[in-house]
Protein backbone atom coordinates (compact mmCIF):
# COMPACT_ATOMS: atom_id res chain seq x y z
CA UNK A 1 0.00 0.00 0.00
CA UNK A 2 1.45 3.39 -0.99
CA UNK A 3 1.45 6.54 1.15
CA UNK A 4 -1.74 8.07 -0.35
CA UNK A 5 -3.61 4.79 0.26
CA UNK A 6 -2.35 4.67 3.85
CA UNK A 7 -3.62 8.23 4.41
CA UNK A 8 -6.99 7.22 2.99
CA UNK A 9 -7.06 4.23 5.32
CA UNK A 10 -6.40 6.49 8.32
CA UNK A 11 -9.23 8.80 7.17
CA UNK A 12 -11.51 5.79 6.89
CA UNK A 13 -10.58 4.75 10.43
CA UNK A 14 -11.12 8.30 11.72
CA UNK A 15 -14.61 8.24 10.16
CA UNK A 16 -15.53 5.71 12.83
CA UNK A 17 -15.57 8.34 15.59
CA UNK A 18 -17.85 10.75 13.71
CA UNK A 19 -21.34 9.22 13.79
CA UNK A 20 -22.31 10.18 17.37
CA UNK A 21 -21.51 13.82 16.46
CA UNK A 22 -23.62 13.83 13.30
CA UNK A 23 -27.23 14.75 12.70
CA UNK A 24 -29.49 11.94 11.49
CA UNK A 25 -29.45 13.46 8.02
CA UNK A 26 -25.64 13.37 7.69
CA UNK A 27 -25.49 9.99 9.32
CA UNK A 28 -27.76 8.74 6.53
CA UNK A 29 -25.72 10.50 3.82
CA UNK A 30 -22.47 8.96 5.09
CA UNK A 31 -24.07 5.51 5.42
CA UNK A 32 -25.22 5.82 1.83
CA UNK A 33 -21.73 6.98 0.72
CA UNK A 34 -20.19 3.96 2.46
CA UNK A 35 -22.66 1.67 0.69
CA UNK A 36 -21.76 3.13 -2.73
CA UNK A 37 -18.06 2.90 -1.75
CA UNK A 38 -18.31 -0.80 -0.99
CA UNK A 39 -20.21 -1.41 -4.25
CA UNK A 40 -17.65 0.61 -6.26
CA UNK A 41 -14.73 -1.19 -4.57
CA UNK A 42 -16.40 -4.53 -5.40
CA UNK A 43 -16.89 -3.48 -9.01
CA UNK A 44 -13.28 -2.28 -9.10
CA UNK A 45 -12.09 -5.85 -8.55
CA UNK A 46 -14.00 -7.01 -11.61
CA UNK A 47 -13.75 -3.98 -13.91
CA UNK A 48 -10.70 -2.11 -12.61
CA UNK A 49 -8.42 -5.11 -12.14
CA UNK A 50 -9.92 -7.81 -14.37
CA UNK A 51 -11.32 -5.59 -17.14
CA UNK A 52 -14.89 -6.95 -17.15
CA UNK A 53 -17.62 -4.28 -16.84
CA UNK A 54 -20.56 -5.87 -15.04
CA UNK A 55 -23.06 -3.13 -15.73
CA UNK A 56 -25.69 -5.30 -14.11
CA UNK A 57 -23.71 -5.82 -10.89
CA UNK A 58 -26.77 -4.75 -8.91
CA UNK A 59 -28.31 -8.13 -9.77
CA UNK A 60 -26.23 -9.49 -6.88
CA UNK A 61 -27.29 -6.61 -4.65
CA UNK A 62 -30.86 -7.73 -5.28
CA UNK A 63 -30.07 -11.40 -4.72
CA UNK A 64 -28.26 -10.65 -1.45
CA UNK A 65 -31.03 -8.33 -0.27
CA UNK A 66 -33.89 -10.64 -1.20
CA UNK A 67 -32.25 -13.76 0.23
CA UNK A 68 -31.63 -11.94 3.51
CA UNK A 69 -35.20 -10.61 3.57
CA UNK A 70 -36.84 -13.94 2.67
CA UNK A 71 -34.83 -15.86 5.26
CA UNK A 72 -35.71 -13.32 7.95
CA UNK A 73 -39.37 -12.85 7.07
CA UNK A 74 -40.43 -16.30 5.83
CA UNK A 75 -38.18 -18.52 7.92
CA UNK A 76 -37.69 -16.35 11.01
CA UNK A 77 -33.90 -16.58 10.78
CA UNK A 78 -31.83 -13.93 12.55
CA UNK A 79 -30.25 -11.16 10.50
CA UNK A 80 -26.70 -12.26 11.39
CA UNK A 81 -27.36 -15.62 9.76
CA UNK A 82 -29.49 -14.35 6.86
CA UNK A 83 -26.96 -11.69 5.81
CA UNK A 84 -23.98 -13.99 5.13
CA UNK A 85 -26.34 -16.59 3.66
CA UNK A 86 -27.59 -13.98 1.14
CA UNK A 87 -24.07 -12.85 0.25
CA UNK A 88 -22.82 -16.43 -0.12
CA UNK A 89 -25.80 -17.32 -2.30
CA UNK A 90 -25.02 -14.34 -4.57
CA UNK A 91 -21.34 -15.40 -4.73
CA UNK A 92 -22.24 -19.01 -5.48
CA UNK A 93 -24.63 -18.02 -8.25
CA UNK A 94 -21.90 -15.79 -9.73
CA UNK A 95 -19.41 -18.65 -9.58
CA UNK A 96 -21.81 -20.91 -11.47
CA UNK A 97 -22.69 -18.45 -14.23
CA UNK A 98 -19.20 -16.93 -14.60
CA UNK A 99 -17.58 -19.50 -16.95
CA UNK A 100 -20.19 -19.20 -19.73
CA UNK A 101 -20.98 -15.51 -19.08
CA UNK A 102 -17.35 -14.40 -19.07
CA UNK A 103 -16.71 -15.82 -22.51
CA UNK A 104 -18.28 -12.51 -23.55
CA UNK A 105 -16.15 -9.40 -23.43
CA UNK A 106 -16.47 -5.59 -23.05
CA UNK A 107 -19.89 -4.16 -24.00
CA UNK A 108 -21.35 -7.60 -24.80
CA UNK A 109 -20.54 -8.67 -21.25
CA UNK A 110 -21.84 -5.36 -19.85
CA UNK A 111 -25.17 -5.63 -21.68
CA UNK A 112 -25.63 -9.30 -20.76
CA UNK A 113 -25.13 -8.61 -17.06
CA UNK A 114 -27.59 -5.72 -17.31
CA UNK A 115 -30.10 -8.06 -18.98
CA UNK A 116 -29.52 -10.52 -16.13
CA UNK A 117 -30.24 -7.78 -13.60
CA UNK A 118 -33.48 -6.75 -15.32
CA UNK A 119 -34.58 -10.37 -15.85
CA UNK A 120 -33.94 -11.23 -12.20
CA UNK A 121 -35.97 -8.19 -11.17
CA UNK A 122 -38.88 -9.44 -13.29
CA UNK A 123 -38.43 -12.98 -11.98
CA UNK A 124 -38.54 -11.84 -8.34
CA UNK A 125 -41.59 -9.67 -9.09
CA UNK A 126 -43.46 -12.79 -10.21
CA UNK A 127 -42.65 -15.03 -7.27
CA UNK A 128 -45.03 -15.43 -4.38
CA UNK A 129 -42.57 -16.05 -1.58
CA UNK A 130 -40.67 -12.84 -2.40
CA UNK A 131 -43.86 -10.81 -2.06
CA UNK A 132 -44.04 -10.28 -5.85
CA UNK A 133 -44.20 -6.69 -7.04
CA UNK A 134 -45.49 -5.64 -3.61
CA UNK A 135 -42.13 -6.38 -2.02
CA UNK A 136 -41.29 -7.40 1.54
CA UNK A 137 -41.49 -5.51 4.82
CA UNK A 138 -38.72 -6.34 7.22
CA UNK A 139 -38.81 -5.89 10.99
CA UNK A 140 -37.35 -2.62 12.24
CA UNK A 141 -34.00 -2.98 13.92
CA UNK A 142 -34.35 -2.19 17.65
CA UNK A 143 -31.06 -3.52 18.95
CA UNK A 144 -28.14 -1.67 20.55
CA UNK A 145 -26.74 1.32 18.67
CA UNK A 146 -29.99 2.05 16.83
CA UNK A 147 -29.68 2.84 13.16
CA UNK A 148 -26.01 3.68 13.59
CA UNK A 149 -25.39 -0.05 13.39
CA UNK A 150 -25.99 0.15 9.62
CA UNK A 151 -23.37 2.89 9.35
CA UNK A 152 -20.89 0.59 11.12
CA UNK A 153 -21.83 -2.40 8.98
CA UNK A 154 -21.30 -0.49 5.74
CA UNK A 155 -18.11 0.96 7.21
CA UNK A 156 -16.82 -2.55 7.98
CA UNK A 157 -17.77 -3.75 4.50
CA UNK A 158 -16.00 -0.75 2.93
CA UNK A 159 -12.90 -1.32 5.07
CA UNK A 160 -12.84 -5.00 4.08
CA UNK A 161 -13.30 -4.14 0.38
CA UNK A 162 -10.63 -1.44 0.56
CA UNK A 163 -8.10 -3.80 2.17
CA UNK A 164 -9.01 -6.50 -0.37
CA UNK A 165 -8.39 -4.05 -3.22
CA UNK A 166 -5.04 -3.10 -1.66
CA UNK A 167 -4.09 -6.77 -1.41
CA UNK A 168 -5.14 -7.47 -5.00
CA UNK A 169 -3.20 -4.47 -6.25
CA UNK A 170 0.15 -5.92 -5.13
CA UNK A 171 -0.45 -9.66 -4.94
CA UNK A 172 0.27 -12.47 -7.38
CA UNK A 173 -3.49 -13.01 -7.56
CA UNK A 174 -3.83 -9.36 -8.59
CA UNK A 175 -1.10 -9.71 -11.23
CA UNK A 176 -3.11 -12.52 -12.81
CA UNK A 177 -6.26 -10.36 -12.85
CA UNK A 178 -4.37 -7.43 -14.35
CA UNK A 179 -2.86 -9.72 -16.97
CA UNK A 180 -6.37 -10.81 -17.96
CA UNK A 181 -7.40 -7.16 -18.16
CA UNK A 182 -4.44 -6.25 -20.34
CA UNK A 183 -4.46 -9.25 -22.71
CA UNK A 184 -6.33 -12.43 -21.93
CA UNK A 185 -4.69 -14.55 -24.63
CA UNK A 186 -1.22 -13.47 -23.50
CA UNK A 187 -2.16 -14.36 -19.93
CA UNK A 188 -3.19 -17.83 -21.10
CA UNK A 189 0.08 -18.34 -22.95
CA UNK A 190 1.91 -17.65 -19.67
CA UNK A 191 -0.04 -20.39 -17.95
CA UNK A 192 -2.68 -18.31 -16.14
CA UNK A 193 -5.95 -20.26 -15.96
CA UNK A 194 -8.10 -17.34 -17.03
CA UNK A 195 -11.46 -19.08 -16.48
CA UNK A 196 -10.69 -19.73 -12.81
CA UNK A 197 -9.38 -16.23 -12.10
CA UNK A 198 -12.24 -14.48 -13.92
CA UNK A 199 -14.75 -16.63 -12.03
CA UNK A 200 -13.13 -15.84 -8.67
CA UNK A 201 -13.09 -12.12 -9.48
CA UNK A 202 -16.76 -12.19 -10.52
CA UNK A 203 -17.69 -14.16 -7.44
CA UNK A 204 -15.83 -11.86 -5.02
CA UNK A 205 -17.59 -8.87 -6.61
CA UNK A 206 -20.93 -10.66 -6.13
CA UNK A 207 -20.08 -11.55 -2.50
CA UNK A 208 -19.41 -7.93 -1.48
CA UNK A 209 -22.36 -6.66 -3.52
CA UNK A 210 -24.60 -9.32 -1.94
CA UNK A 211 -23.49 -8.25 1.55
CA UNK A 212 -24.31 -4.63 0.66
CA UNK A 213 -27.77 -5.70 -0.58
CA UNK A 214 -28.48 -7.60 2.63
CA UNK A 215 -27.46 -4.71 4.89
CA UNK A 216 -29.43 -2.28 2.72
CA UNK A 217 -32.59 -4.44 2.93
CA UNK A 218 -32.55 -4.43 6.73
CA UNK A 219 -31.60 -0.74 6.86
CA UNK A 220 -34.46 0.36 4.59
CA UNK A 221 -36.89 -2.25 6.10
CA UNK A 222 -38.90 -2.41 2.89
CA UNK A 223 -37.66 -3.81 -0.41
CA UNK A 224 -39.28 -4.37 -3.77
CA UNK A 225 -37.91 -5.52 -7.16
CA UNK A 226 -37.70 -1.94 -8.47
CA UNK A 227 -35.44 -0.71 -5.67
CA UNK A 228 -33.31 -3.87 -5.35
CA UNK A 229 -32.62 -4.34 -9.07
CA UNK A 230 -32.44 -0.65 -9.93
CA UNK A 231 -30.31 0.11 -13.05
CA UNK A 232 -29.75 3.66 -11.73
CA UNK A 233 -27.83 2.21 -8.81
CA UNK A 234 -25.55 0.43 -11.33
CA UNK A 235 -25.04 3.80 -13.05
CA UNK A 236 -24.16 5.43 -9.73
CA UNK A 237 -21.57 2.74 -8.96
CA UNK A 238 -19.97 3.13 -12.39
CA UNK A 239 -19.92 6.93 -12.18
CA UNK A 240 -18.27 6.76 -8.74
CA UNK A 241 -15.70 4.33 -10.10
CA UNK A 242 -14.94 6.39 -13.21
CA UNK A 243 -14.65 9.66 -11.25
CA UNK A 244 -12.42 8.03 -8.65
CA UNK A 245 -10.17 6.07 -10.99
CA UNK A 246 -10.48 2.55 -12.37
CA UNK A 247 -8.03 -0.07 -11.18
CA UNK A 248 -6.81 2.02 -8.25
CA UNK A 249 -7.11 1.22 -4.56
CA UNK A 250 -8.28 4.65 -3.41
CA UNK A 251 -10.26 5.78 -6.45
CA UNK A 252 -13.56 3.99 -5.84
CA UNK A 253 -13.70 5.24 -2.24
CA UNK A 254 -12.92 8.86 -3.17
CA UNK A 255 -15.29 8.75 -6.16
CA UNK A 256 -18.18 7.36 -4.10
CA UNK A 257 -17.82 9.92 -1.31
CA UNK A 258 -17.41 12.79 -3.75
CA UNK A 259 -20.46 11.73 -5.75
CA UNK A 260 -22.70 11.14 -2.73
CA UNK A 261 -21.74 14.27 -0.81
CA UNK A 262 -21.78 16.48 -3.92
CA UNK A 263 -25.18 15.08 -4.84
CA UNK A 264 -26.59 15.79 -1.35
CA UNK A 265 -25.14 19.30 -1.13
CA UNK A 266 -26.45 20.22 -4.58
CA UNK A 267 -29.83 18.72 -3.74
CA UNK A 268 -29.97 20.91 -0.63
CA UNK A 269 -28.83 24.10 -2.37
CA UNK A 270 -30.51 23.74 -5.77
CA UNK A 271 -33.53 21.48 -5.30
CA UNK A 272 -34.92 22.13 -8.78
CA UNK A 273 -31.76 21.82 -10.88
CA UNK A 274 -29.47 19.69 -8.75
CA UNK A 275 -29.52 16.82 -11.28
CA UNK A 276 -28.49 19.14 -14.09
CA UNK A 277 -25.63 20.69 -12.10
CA UNK A 278 -24.44 17.30 -10.87
CA UNK A 279 -24.50 15.95 -14.43
CA UNK A 280 -22.50 18.92 -15.72
CA UNK A 281 -19.97 18.54 -12.91
CA UNK A 282 -19.52 14.84 -13.71
CA UNK A 283 -19.00 15.65 -17.39
CA UNK A 284 -16.42 18.30 -16.45
CA UNK A 285 -14.55 15.94 -14.13
CA UNK A 286 -14.45 13.19 -16.76
CA UNK A 287 -13.27 15.68 -19.41
CA UNK A 288 -10.53 17.21 -17.26
CA UNK A 289 -9.29 14.02 -15.61
CA UNK A 290 -10.46 11.12 -17.81
CA UNK A 291 -8.47 8.52 -15.88
CA UNK A 292 -10.02 9.61 -12.58
CA UNK A 293 -8.95 11.52 -9.50
CA UNK A 294 -6.80 8.73 -8.09
CA UNK A 295 -3.85 7.89 -10.34
CA UNK A 296 -2.43 4.41 -10.82
CA UNK B 1 16.10 -36.92 -27.93
CA UNK B 2 13.25 -35.08 -29.64
CA UNK B 3 11.76 -32.27 -27.59
CA UNK B 4 8.87 -31.76 -29.99
CA UNK B 5 7.40 -33.95 -32.68
CA UNK B 6 4.54 -32.80 -34.87
CA UNK B 7 2.84 -35.12 -37.35
CA UNK B 8 0.22 -34.31 -39.98
CA UNK B 9 -1.02 -31.29 -38.08
CA UNK B 10 -4.14 -29.58 -39.44
CA UNK B 11 -5.66 -26.41 -37.98
CA UNK B 12 -7.62 -23.29 -38.89
CA UNK B 13 -10.13 -20.67 -37.86
CA UNK B 14 -13.86 -21.36 -38.30
CA UNK B 15 -14.20 -23.05 -41.68
CA UNK B 16 -10.92 -21.75 -43.03
CA UNK B 17 -8.11 -24.28 -42.97
CA UNK B 18 -4.70 -22.69 -42.39
CA UNK B 19 -2.32 -25.56 -41.60
CA UNK B 20 -2.24 -28.61 -43.86
CA UNK B 21 -0.46 -31.79 -42.89
CA UNK B 22 2.43 -30.08 -41.09
CA UNK B 23 5.11 -32.45 -39.78
CA UNK B 24 8.29 -31.30 -38.09
CA UNK B 25 10.45 -31.91 -35.06
CA UNK B 26 12.82 -30.13 -32.70
CA UNK B 27 15.79 -31.91 -31.10
CA UNK B 28 17.27 -31.17 -27.70
CA UNK B 29 19.23 -27.88 -27.54
CA UNK B 30 18.44 -27.21 -31.18
CA UNK B 31 17.39 -23.88 -32.69
CA UNK B 32 14.84 -24.39 -35.45
CA UNK B 33 13.78 -21.52 -37.68
CA UNK B 34 10.45 -21.24 -39.44
CA UNK B 35 10.09 -18.77 -42.25
CA UNK B 36 7.77 -18.07 -45.14
CA UNK B 37 5.66 -15.33 -46.66
CA UNK B 38 2.89 -13.45 -44.87
CA UNK B 39 -0.17 -15.60 -44.21
CA UNK B 40 1.72 -18.87 -44.59
CA UNK B 41 0.53 -20.09 -41.18
CA UNK B 42 3.68 -19.59 -39.07
CA UNK B 43 1.98 -17.77 -36.18
CA UNK B 44 -1.02 -20.11 -36.34
CA UNK B 45 1.40 -23.01 -35.96
CA UNK B 46 2.81 -21.49 -32.74
CA UNK B 47 -0.71 -20.88 -31.40
CA UNK B 48 -1.47 -24.57 -31.86
CA UNK B 49 1.80 -25.54 -30.17
CA UNK B 50 1.13 -23.40 -27.07
CA UNK B 51 -2.51 -24.49 -26.98
CA UNK B 52 -4.50 -21.30 -27.59
CA UNK B 53 -5.79 -22.81 -30.85
CA UNK B 54 -7.07 -26.37 -31.01
CA UNK B 55 -5.76 -28.55 -33.83
CA UNK B 56 -8.25 -30.15 -36.23
CA UNK B 57 -6.13 -33.26 -36.66
CA UNK B 58 -2.66 -34.75 -36.42
CA UNK B 59 -0.49 -35.39 -33.40
CA UNK B 60 1.62 -33.20 -31.12
CA UNK B 61 4.20 -34.84 -28.90
CA UNK B 62 6.28 -32.90 -26.39
CA UNK B 63 9.02 -34.81 -24.54
CA UNK B 64 7.45 -38.01 -25.84
CA UNK B 65 3.98 -37.24 -24.43
CA UNK B 66 0.87 -36.39 -26.40
CA UNK B 67 -0.20 -32.82 -25.60
CA UNK B 68 -3.06 -32.22 -28.09
CA UNK B 69 -5.66 -32.05 -25.32
CA UNK B 70 -3.63 -30.17 -22.74
CA UNK B 71 -4.63 -26.56 -21.91
CA UNK B 72 -1.99 -23.82 -22.35
CA UNK B 73 -1.23 -23.59 -18.61
CA UNK B 74 -0.32 -27.29 -18.50
CA UNK B 75 1.92 -26.97 -21.56
CA UNK B 76 3.70 -24.01 -19.93
CA UNK B 77 4.00 -25.98 -16.69
CA UNK B 78 5.67 -28.79 -18.64
CA UNK B 79 8.25 -26.42 -20.12
CA UNK B 80 6.88 -24.80 -23.27
CA UNK B 81 6.97 -21.00 -23.49
CA UNK B 82 5.97 -18.51 -26.16
CA UNK B 83 7.20 -14.99 -26.81
CA UNK B 84 4.16 -14.15 -28.91
CA UNK B 85 3.76 -12.11 -32.08
CA UNK B 86 3.34 -8.41 -31.33
CA UNK B 87 5.06 -9.17 -27.99
CA UNK B 88 1.71 -9.34 -26.17
CA UNK B 89 3.09 -7.45 -23.20
CA UNK B 90 0.94 -6.10 -20.40
CA UNK B 91 1.66 -2.48 -21.25
CA UNK B 92 -0.07 -1.01 -18.18
CA UNK B 93 2.10 -3.07 -15.83
CA UNK B 94 5.74 -2.60 -14.87
CA UNK B 95 8.62 -4.55 -16.38
CA UNK B 96 9.06 -6.54 -13.17
CA UNK B 97 5.34 -7.33 -12.90
CA UNK B 98 5.42 -8.62 -16.50
CA UNK B 99 8.40 -10.81 -15.65
CA UNK B 100 6.80 -12.15 -12.48
CA UNK B 101 3.74 -13.11 -14.49
CA UNK B 102 6.03 -15.11 -16.75
CA UNK B 103 6.93 -17.20 -13.71
CA UNK B 104 3.26 -17.98 -13.04
CA UNK B 105 3.72 -21.75 -13.32
CA UNK B 106 7.10 -21.69 -11.60
CA UNK B 107 6.64 -19.19 -8.78
CA UNK B 108 8.96 -20.91 -6.31
CA UNK B 109 11.91 -20.11 -8.58
CA UNK B 110 10.78 -16.63 -9.61
CA UNK B 111 13.49 -14.75 -7.68
CA UNK B 112 16.29 -16.88 -9.08
CA UNK B 113 14.85 -16.65 -12.61
CA UNK B 114 14.38 -12.89 -12.28
CA UNK B 115 18.09 -12.51 -11.56
CA UNK B 116 18.91 -14.74 -14.52
CA UNK B 117 16.76 -12.66 -16.89
CA UNK B 118 18.32 -9.43 -15.58
CA UNK B 119 21.77 -10.92 -16.25
CA UNK B 120 20.83 -11.69 -19.85
CA UNK B 121 19.06 -8.36 -20.36
CA UNK B 122 20.61 -5.69 -18.08
CA UNK B 123 18.40 -3.05 -19.77
CA UNK B 124 15.39 -4.69 -18.14
CA UNK B 125 16.94 -4.40 -14.69
CA UNK B 126 17.45 -0.65 -15.19
CA UNK B 127 13.85 -0.28 -16.36
CA UNK B 128 12.29 -2.76 -13.91
CA UNK B 129 10.01 -0.14 -12.29
CA UNK B 130 8.92 1.41 -15.62
CA UNK B 131 5.70 0.53 -17.39
CA UNK B 132 6.17 -1.96 -20.22
CA UNK B 133 4.34 0.50 -22.49
CA UNK B 134 7.12 3.07 -21.96
CA UNK B 135 9.90 0.79 -23.28
CA UNK B 136 11.49 1.02 -26.73
CA UNK B 137 10.69 -1.69 -29.31
CA UNK B 138 13.95 -3.51 -28.61
CA UNK B 139 13.44 -3.44 -24.86
CA UNK B 140 9.89 -4.71 -25.33
CA UNK B 141 11.22 -7.65 -27.34
CA UNK B 142 13.77 -8.34 -24.59
CA UNK B 143 10.95 -8.24 -22.06
CA UNK B 144 8.84 -10.59 -24.14
CA UNK B 145 11.69 -13.13 -24.34
CA UNK B 146 12.66 -12.54 -20.69
CA UNK B 147 9.08 -13.15 -19.60
CA UNK B 148 8.99 -16.42 -21.52
CA UNK B 149 12.28 -17.45 -19.87
CA UNK B 150 10.81 -16.91 -16.40
CA UNK B 151 8.96 -20.24 -16.61
CA UNK B 152 12.25 -22.16 -17.06
CA UNK B 153 11.28 -23.47 -20.49
CA UNK B 154 12.77 -26.47 -22.22
CA UNK B 155 11.26 -25.26 -25.50
CA UNK B 156 11.18 -21.53 -26.16
CA UNK B 157 9.12 -20.31 -29.12
CA UNK B 158 9.66 -16.81 -30.45
CA UNK B 159 7.32 -15.25 -32.97
CA UNK B 160 8.71 -12.51 -35.24
CA UNK B 161 11.96 -11.86 -33.43
CA UNK B 162 13.09 -8.90 -35.54
CA UNK B 163 9.75 -7.24 -36.34
CA UNK B 164 10.11 -3.45 -36.21
CA UNK B 165 13.59 -3.52 -34.66
CA UNK B 166 16.85 -1.91 -35.75
CA UNK B 167 19.45 -4.41 -37.08
CA UNK B 168 21.88 -3.66 -34.21
CA UNK B 169 19.19 -4.44 -31.64
CA UNK B 170 18.26 -7.65 -33.43
CA UNK B 171 21.88 -8.81 -33.45
CA UNK B 172 22.17 -8.07 -29.73
CA UNK B 173 19.01 -10.09 -28.94
CA UNK B 174 20.06 -12.94 -31.25
CA UNK B 175 23.42 -13.16 -29.44
CA UNK B 176 21.63 -13.42 -26.11
CA UNK B 177 19.38 -16.19 -27.50
CA UNK B 178 22.41 -18.24 -28.54
CA UNK B 179 23.91 -17.70 -25.08
CA UNK B 180 20.66 -18.89 -23.49
CA UNK B 181 20.70 -22.02 -25.65
CA UNK B 182 24.26 -22.78 -24.59
CA UNK B 183 23.95 -21.98 -20.91
CA UNK B 184 20.41 -23.22 -20.25
CA UNK B 185 20.17 -26.00 -22.81
CA UNK B 186 16.92 -24.55 -24.14
CA UNK B 187 15.58 -25.71 -27.51
CA UNK B 188 14.04 -22.97 -29.62
CA UNK B 189 11.63 -22.39 -32.46
CA UNK B 190 12.19 -18.99 -34.03
CA UNK B 191 9.56 -17.72 -36.44
CA UNK B 192 11.14 -15.02 -38.53
CA UNK B 193 10.47 -13.14 -41.75
CA UNK B 194 14.06 -11.91 -42.02
CA UNK B 195 15.32 -15.11 -43.65
CA UNK B 196 19.06 -14.41 -43.46
CA UNK B 197 18.73 -13.82 -39.71
CA UNK B 198 16.60 -16.95 -39.28
CA UNK B 199 19.16 -19.10 -41.06
CA UNK B 200 22.08 -17.43 -39.27
CA UNK B 201 20.89 -18.28 -35.76
CA UNK B 202 19.33 -21.69 -36.40
CA UNK B 203 20.59 -25.23 -36.85
CA UNK B 204 17.73 -26.31 -39.08
CA UNK B 205 14.81 -24.56 -40.75
CA UNK B 206 11.37 -25.21 -42.21
CA UNK B 207 9.84 -23.14 -45.00
CA UNK B 208 6.10 -22.54 -44.77
CA UNK B 209 3.90 -21.65 -47.74
CA UNK B 210 0.08 -21.56 -47.70
CA UNK B 211 -0.02 -23.61 -44.52
CA UNK B 212 2.30 -26.37 -45.72
CA UNK B 213 5.96 -27.12 -45.23
CA UNK B 214 7.45 -26.76 -48.69
CA UNK B 215 11.13 -27.07 -47.84
CA UNK B 216 13.33 -28.02 -44.92
CA UNK B 217 16.92 -28.78 -44.13
CA UNK B 218 20.03 -27.70 -42.30
CA UNK B 219 20.24 -23.93 -42.22
CA UNK B 220 23.67 -23.77 -43.82
CA UNK B 221 22.41 -25.95 -46.70
CA UNK B 222 19.26 -23.85 -47.16
CA UNK B 223 21.38 -20.72 -47.22
CA UNK B 224 23.21 -22.11 -50.24
CA UNK B 225 20.10 -23.38 -52.02
CA UNK B 226 19.24 -21.36 -55.16
CA UNK B 227 15.47 -21.51 -54.68
CA UNK B 228 15.79 -20.05 -51.18
CA UNK B 229 18.31 -17.42 -52.22
CA UNK B 230 16.09 -16.26 -55.14
CA UNK B 231 12.75 -16.32 -53.30
CA UNK B 232 13.70 -15.14 -49.84
CA UNK B 233 17.10 -13.48 -50.03
CA UNK B 234 16.58 -11.60 -53.34
CA UNK B 235 19.88 -12.95 -54.64
CA UNK B 236 19.74 -13.34 -58.41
Amino acid sequence: MGRPERILLVLLLVLLIFPPLLTQYWERVLTSALMISSLALAQNILLGYTGYPAFGCIAFFGIGGYTTAVLMKNYGMPFWVSLPAGALFAALLALIIAPPLMRLKSHYFAITTLALQLALGEFVANLEFTGGAQGINLPIYRGPGGYLVFFYMFWALTLFSFLLNAYIDKSTFGYALKAIREDEVAAETLGVNTVIFKSISFSVMALITGFAGGIYAYWITYIDPTSMFDPLLSVKVFVALLIGGLGTVGGPLVGAFLLEILSEVLWGQFPKVHGLILGLLIVLIVLIIPSGIWRR
Amino acid sequence: MRVLEVSDLEAGYGDVQVLRSVSMHVNEEEVVAIFGSNGSGKSTFLKVLIGTLKPWGGTLKYMDHHIEDLPPEERVRRGMALAAEGRKLFLGMTVEENLLLGAWTNRERSKENLEKVYTYFPDLYRKRKDLAGDLSGGQQQMLSIGRALMSNPKLLMIDELSLGLAPAVVTKIADVLLRIREEEGVSMIVVEQEVSLALDISDRAYVFDLGEIVDEGRSEDLLRRDSIRKTYLSVL
